[in-house]
């Protein structure tokens, strides 16, 4: 090989090295700095939000409605880093299920946080349940460690075949810093959950993609969240969120991102302070 | 006229005169043929998840269904469609897999691709282990929308379709492992690999044009002889056609059959291998494809040339690395898969993010035909100006 070839082989390894380096540090950094990274998706129409705990636990509360979960985490974490450690169903609606398919294909995960006393809603939900047992991961205390999370008394639901009234709301607790994640609990359930919630918090995931039958200003009132995230899809066929629900918010003075128009909405917080990264 | 002359000819005139024939028949009773309610035949290529469907073909009819449950290459299904017969497309039908009726071999296959393809994706994250599977064998499921929209935003999107380069892997890694048994067994392996590499690949028509190509090129032990390179791919895309005629309007016979016969084109004037002879057919061929991109996706890169040259490089690398990395899944490779990529991603980002990268823009089919008219003539007019030049020297 000429010493020319030679030189301008060197040149186009050290432009993949930076390239490979400028690409990967952001997600490497991220990673490792001890703080509470909350990712608010953009999964289209369906909720997936994924929470690194200082102590770097991994936990994603719902996968969205495609496989676009998978690549919504890759762009947030280190590419050796091929594990999540417990994974939480709000409840089995396609648009939170779906792609967690593909992240119990493709990732290591720890536990489920899932429900399996009734029969499968979809085909979807009964894959689902396949791939889950057959790693046994099920697990209904799998995130009784990191999250707290709230059961409704279902003798009080009368509407027992929508799954939305039986969906998981939890709560992430770092010294100072609270975030809420209410999947599509409607009004109902969150009226029976209000009780046991009684701290201000900072962030709150909008019930139900701010659909206005889970909008609840009881809720506001008692948490007063400063910042509140829309999962939502862009032109989706639900039109949602409403109009009225971003005005209940915004007249509580409350901000609202949504991941339809802000994209992946990220907060960060060292348990003191707290952001949202725009 | 010599026989060696004549035979030639004629057989060109009959295989194109069948092809044409062959095309006129199919297309006049593809109407009838589309209404049919009732579809039963062997998939031949591998489903593929899009939109929220999963995708397949029967006999040149485009089945949408749900991602579950997962059908394979070679399953034998019985489709009960409702079709208007407006369209060859049919949603959510009724299907039945008859199991005693499959094709086993490319049922194996399938389920060798499907471990492949797992244990890829359990080793690296998305995009990586998409585009690596996609240059590798093809692989095509659920890329998100923005990363698709980049991709053809910079005139790149080709790179995850299978082409020459991976059948030349193939060919010419088989031959190396195989080089002590002799000619003929040496031929067979490489017969059987590139047809195995075909079915694990999913049989599409970029796949079995290169493969096609390939075998030829390999059993006929020719190679870099520019004018015989075309009548091998005039004659493999007829055979294509002769086979399957709904191929005709295939966006992937299509887009493959322009870009080999703009490179072969292309390399008839510059022979040498020199920078300006790689702008020179990359150019071509970004020019010969503008059609039917902006035809199917309503797109025109200005920026694909620029792209392409800057990263059509890393193809052959991924490709080799990729297979490498499906046998030792190890570290190193991984590392230097994914930061090839990493540069990969960067250039198109950088590019994708101008303003002026695409515009939208749809040629009409009587646009296609002028464009390529006036292409045709640049073509010979640089051809024969070249020519000039070399005599005058």
């Amino acid at each position: 090989m000429s010493p020319t070839k030679i030189t301008k082989a060197i040149l186009v390894v050290i432009m993949v090295f930076l390239a490979g380096v400028f690409n990967e540090y952001p997600r490497y950094k991220d990673y490792y700095d001890n703080m509470v990274h909350v990712y608010f998706f953009d999964v289209g129409q369906g909720d997936s939000i994924l929470l690194k705990t200082p102590d770097r636990k991994l936990i994603l509360i719902d996968g969205g409605g495609d496989d676009s979960v998978i690549y919504r985490i890759s762009e947030v974490l280190p590419f050796w880093i091929k594990k999540i450690d417990y994974v939480v169903v709000t409840h089995p609606h396609a648009d939170h299920i779906f792609g967690l398919i593909s992240v119990i294909n493709q990732y290591k995960v720890g536990c489920i946080q899932y429900d399996d006393f009734l029969p499968p809603i979809s085909t979807i939900e009964d894959e689902f349940r396949d791939v889950s047992k057959k790693l046994n991961l099920i697990s209904k205390s799998c995130i009784n460690d990191v999250l707290e999370h709230y059961e409704v008394n279902s003798a009080e639901i009368t509407d027992k075949g929508n799954p939305n009234m039986r969906s998981i709301i939890s709560m992430y607790t770092y010294k100072d810093f609270d975030v809420l994640f209410t999947g599509d609990a409607e009004i109902l359930v969150q009226a029976q959950i209000l009780p046991f919630l009684s701290k201000d918090i900072e962030v709150i995931k909008v019930p139900h993609h701010g659909s206005m039958d889970s909008f609840y200003e009881p809720l506001l009132t008692t948490l007063k969240p400063e910042v509140a995230v829309i999962s939502v899809g862009k032109n989706n066929r639900y039109r949602l969120p409403s109009q009225d629900t971003i005005d209940g918010y915004e007249n509580s003075g409350i901000k609202v991102f949504r991941t339809d128009l802000d994209s992946t909405v990220e907060v960060i917080s060292d348990g003191d302070l707290w952001s949202v990264v725009e | 006229m010599r026989s060696e002359i004549v035979a030639p000819i004629v057989f060109l005139m009959i295989l194109t005169l069948s092809t044409v024939l062959r095309l006129y028949f199919y297309y006049q009773n593809s109407k009838q043929y589309f209404q049919y309610e009732h579809i039963e035949g062997y998939i031949l290529s591998h489903p593929f998840n899009k939109d929220g469907f999963q995708n397949f073909q029967v006999k040149s009819i485009n089945i949408k269904t749900g991602v579950f449950p997962k059908y394979r290459l070679g399953d034998y299904v019985v489709i009960i469609a409702k079709n208007n017969g407006s369209t060859n497309s049919v949603y959510y039908p009724k299907i039945e897999v008859q199991e005693n009726r499959n094709l086993l071999i490319l049922n194996k296959i399938s389920i060798y691709r499907e471990n492949l393809i797992f244990k890829a994706k359990r080793n690296l994250p998305e995009p990586y282990a998409g585009l690596i599977l996609g240059m590798t064998m093809g692989y095509r499921d659920d890329f998100p929308h923005d990363f698709l929209d980049l991709l053809k935003r910079t005139g790149t999107i080709h790179i995850i379709v299978v082409s020459g380069y991976n059948v030349a892997i193939v060919i010419l890694f088989i031959s190396f492992v195989f080089t002590f048994f002799g000619r003929k067994i040496n031929l067979l392996f490489v017969i059987i690999s590139v047809l195995a590499f075909a079915c694990l690949a999913g049989l599409d028509p970029p796949v079995v044009r290169a493969s096609i190509m390939g075998l030829i090129a390999v059993i006929g032990t020719f190679s870099g002889n520019s004018r015989m390179s075309l009548y091998v791919l005039y004659i493999t895309l007829l055979i294509m056609l002769l086979i399957n005629p709904s191929y005709l309007f295939d966006i992937g016979f299509q887009l493959s059959g322009v870009a080999t016969g703009t490179v072969i084109l292309a390399s008839m004037i510059t022979t040498e291998v020199t920078f300006s002879s790689v702008v020179f057919v990359n150019s071509f061929v970004n020019l010969a494809l503008i059609p039917p991109i902006s035809y199917y996706f309503g797109t025109i890169s200005l920026i694909s040339l620029v792209s392409n040259l800057m990263i059509l490089w890393i193809v052959p690398f991924v490709t080799f690395g990729g297979f490498v990395f499906f046998v030792f899944p190890i570290f190193v490779i991984k590392v230097f898969l994914v930061f090839l990529i990493d540069f990969y991603i960067v250039i198109t980002k950088a590019l994708g993010s101008l303003e002026f990268a695409s515009i939208d823009y749809r040629f009409s089919v009587a646009y296609i035909f002028t464009y390529y008219l006036v292409l045709f003539f640049i073509y010979l007019f640089i051809f024969k100006w070249k020519r000039y030049l070399n005599e005058s020297n």
